[in-house]
């Protein structure tokens, strides 16, 4: 991974994906900006980038979160395509959202083309316990099933937060450990052209 | 002509809106006129200039915003009068002016559903204009008080944000409508002629500012069903190519929508923005600075970055494209597509499968053989209503089947409802039932019935309840559709194929009919029989095609019976009276879909 720390510090592109009002867009911002809230600036074009210190090593995090744009279906293969892993969120509060997650999953592992693709899928809201529609043990059996790991977060009380955003990170770095191991690395659909030219025969 | 056009789409604007017209009713082409009037009380927001005569082109050169345009105006002209088509809409009881209105009448024809996009004499800047139009007309309607809302995604959003939700489903309607065209190229040279058009498509709608649909094509011709189809885009050309990349780089989600947000920047009206990229925005400053009555200093904070982005919105909406030039024919045609936003994964899905089934997996050599077989199951199994439990089974049926095998129908499990999986291609969610009209040479019209893309089923005009299946263009437009019968229903099974099962249960259901399909949603309690006791999302969609519906022992049943799949389902209704009316409507509809397959539709593709 030291490969190329002389320059730029490893960038890993992390997608938020849920329904509209999980709290996809709180976990965000809580996580890039804490406290500093008053210092979002919608426009900027680092406003969703930031550099972390992971297990000792400087990374930068970017995150696409197209909150507000959830009913835009049609546009969501294409950055599915740019994502290197996924929050898959949804509120414990509301059984419809965590249905969702399904459906995203299912769009992601198709788009990406890759069932183990990092991506952790997150119950927030986890401070409304006595709100709770979606039981720990149903989320649970969900995520194991899809073999990824679930944690409970409270975009408010900041419970979690940071954990996710890092697990996801080791995770896509471990991925990429593996990929550059392998080298007949799987999901390089990033580039459409380069596919394509792999395909003429 | 003109009949046939009413009773097929009922619309909102009826014929009494407009009697000053005062055209007679023996003209041929008074559809067209009429069309005209719909369009305008569509457009009326931008100051519609009727369809523009070159008359009236000339004398109002101002607008006209390219020497191009004018340009075009005299080629069209001059190719109607050649052509000699403007007798269509040449009568004597006409004012001499009225017979140039059409300019076009090269496009009077329909445009014909089979060769879509690619209709000649619609070139791409038509396309490009049409939507352009139909796209100001919801944008310019879209309140500040929707935007700083922040609700045009959470429940109540139809009444909070209509215009909103209306330009959201203009756009998924848009993108909806390309893959579908695309996909309708049976080889992979006439995919790549689609997929070139589209490209020309957005080049015009690049020329002409308008990022919203510029994106709908652009997304389209990224999605899954798309992007993956190589044999396709090799076929296109290496400039064309270039284009599209260039193009899509513009909605490069990258540092924040730099390239979208500096483009915007630059850019002089008209302009239709891409509205998403705004809504995030809304969202997050909405969540950074939360609407609190005692804090000042923080509603200050987000009254001003929220009229930071209101404003960059409403400068936008002042755009006008007067100069571009309705086409009825083209609107039409857009509004013949059906398209239920509710639907959409249905959808999604089934173009997904057409795309396997037009260039499998196995032609892409750089994915894994086992990659391959997961992404046909995968496939397989996304129409199903019980994902989690058919995920794990089909990974171990998956497992069992070490060869390759391209062809997704071969995955089939018997935990997959039937229905989905009966036809090769379910264009589910998708209703054409508006009969095209073509005007033969000796002006004799002739009919084409087009079908029920649900189930592909013939429409038969008279045998149907026009008034269950039709929609008025605006409405096809937001999305809207007519349930013409729905309420709770348990369900039984009688036989699953062809034998008794051990144990059954009644399950209950919110059921709605639509056109020849049945619309299952899943309760989300154990008790409650409204319509709110039911998840939004449909669980499964069930085509009525050659079933046979019969009354139960109990009035307060009917069942209905599968006779391909050997599957009977009994229903139990509320009541009796219920019962009845289901049984009435259902043997309507599933004797609409019994009509003998005659033609192969327009619109439908054909696989063998």
């Amino acid at each position: 991974m030291k490969k190329n720390s002389a320059q730029q510090p490893a960038l890993h592109k992390v997608i938020m994906v849920g329904s509209g009002g999980v709290g996809k867009s709180a976990l965000t911002l809580q996580f890039m900006y804490d406290e500093f809230v008053e210092d979002y600036e919608p426009t900027k074009a680092d406003s969703y980038r930031k550099k972390v210190v992971l297990d000792g090593e400087e990374v930068q995090i970017d995150i696409l979160d197209t909150a507000g744009q959830e009913d835009y279906a049609a546009i969501r293969d294409n950055y599915f395509r740019s994502g290197e892993g996924f929050l898959c969120v949804f509120s414990i509060t509301e059984d419809d959202s965590f249905q969702a997650t399904m459906e995203f999953r299912e769009q992601i592992l198709r788009v990406k083309n890759d069932e183990n693709i990092p991506f952790l899928l997150v119950g927030n809201k986890g401070d409304l316990t006595d709100k709770r529609k979606v039981s720990l043990n149903e989320a649970q059996s969900r995520a194991q099933e899809w073999g990824v790991p679930y944690v409970e977060t409270s975009a408010k009380t900041r419970d979690n937060v940071d954990k996710v955003f890092f697990d996801l990170m080791r995770e896509i770095r471990a991925r990429k450990k593996e990929d550059v191991k392998g080298a007949n690395g799987r999901g390089k659909d990033k580039n459409r052209r380069k596919k394509l030219k792999c395909n003429i025969v | 002509m003109a009949k046939m056009r009413y009773s097929d789409m009922p619309r909102d604007v009826s014929i009494d809106n407009f009697p000053s017209l005062n055209v007679s009713e023996k003209v041929k082409s008074k559809a067209a006129y009429d069309d005209n009037d719909k369009l305008e009380h569509l457009v009326s927001n931008t100051e519609y200039r009727k369809l523009t005569t070159y008359n009236s082109l000339k004398k109002h050169p101002s607008n006209l915003s390219t020497p191009s345009c004018e340009q075009r105006h005299r080629r069209r002209l001059s190719e109607t009068l050649t052509c000699g088509l403007a007798r269509q809409c040449k009568t004597h009881s006409l004012p001499c002016n009225m017979t140039l209105k059409h300019p076009y009448n090269v496009d009077e024809q329909d445009i014909d559903k089979a060769k879509g996009v690619l209709t000649p004499g619609i070139l791409p800047e038509d396309w490009a204009a049409q939507l352009t139009l139909l796209d100001l007309n919801i944008f310019s309607q879209i309140s500040p008080e929707e935007l700083s809302s922040c609700s045009w995604n959470k429940k109540q959003k139809l009444e909070v944000a209509p215009n909103i939700v209306a330009f959201t489903r203009q756009f998924n309607h848009v993108s909806f409508w390309v893959v579908q065209e695309i996909l309708k190229g049976v080889t992979p040279k006439m995919r790549a002629d689609l997929i070139t058009q589209f490209i020309k498509i957005s080049k015009k709608l690049y020329d002409l500012n308008n990022f919203h649909s510029l994106f709908a094509v652009i997304s389209s011709l990224q999605s899954a069903s798309v992007y993956r189809l190589s044999k396709s885009w090799n076929n296109v050309s290496k400039k064309d190519r270039q284009s599209f990349d260039k193009l899509a780089n513009v909605f490069s989600e990258s540092n924040n929508w730099r390239n979208l947000r500096d483009h915007l920047e630059t850019l002089r009206l008209p302009c239709i923005p891409y509205l998403g990229v705004f809504l995030t925005d809304l969202v997050y400053v909405d969540m950074a600075h939360p609407h609190k009555s005692s804090g000042l200093l923080e509603s200050e904070a987000r009254r001003l970055k929220m009229n930071n982005i209101l404003r960059v919105i409403s400068h936008m909406q002042q755009s006008r494209y007067d100069h571009l030039i309705q086409f009825p024919k083209i609107n039409d045609y857009f509004n013949s597509i059906r398209y239920i936003e509710e639907l959409h994964k249905f959808v999604q899905d089934d173009q997904y499968k057409l795309s396997l089934k037009l260039e499998p997996l196995s032609c892409q050599t750089d994915k894994g053989s086992k990659e391959s077989v997961n992404q046909v199951l995968l496939d397989s199994l996304s129409l199903s209503p019980a994902k989690s439990t058919d995920l794990m089974r089909i990974r171990k049926f998956s497992l069992c089947k070490q060869q390759q095998k391209t062809n997704c129908s071969k995955y089939r499990s018997a935990s997959l409802p039937r229905s989905f999986l009966k036809k090769p291609v379910i264009q589910s969610a998708v209703c054409n039932n508006n009969s095209l009209i073509h005007k033969s040479d000796e002006g004799i019209l002739s009919t084409v019935n087009s079908r029920n893309l649900l189930d592909d089923s013939l429409i038969e005009e008279n045998t149907l309840d026009l008034s269950n299946l039709n929609l008025s263009p605006s409405q096809t437009l937001k999305g809207a559709h007519k349930i013409s019968l729905e309420s709770c229903l348990r369900r039984k099974v009688v036989l699953k194929n062809g034998r008794k099962p051990a144990v059954t249960t009644w399950q209950r259901y919110w059921i709605q009919l639509w056109a020849s399909v049945l619309i299952y949603y899943s309760p989300k309690s154990f008790k409650g029989c409204n319509r709110n006791d039911f998840k939004r999302e449909p669980c499964k969609l069930c085509p009525l095609k050659g079933c046979t519906i019969s009354l139960g022992d109990n009035p307060d049943t009917f069942l209905i019976k599968h006779p391909d799949q050997r599957n009977t389902y009994k229903f139990r209704a509320e009541s009796d009276n219920t019962a009845l009316q289901w049984y009435r409507r259902l043997y309507h509809a599933a004797k609409l879909v019994h009509q003998p397959d005659t033609k192969l539709p327009d619109n439908l593709i054909s696989f063998d």
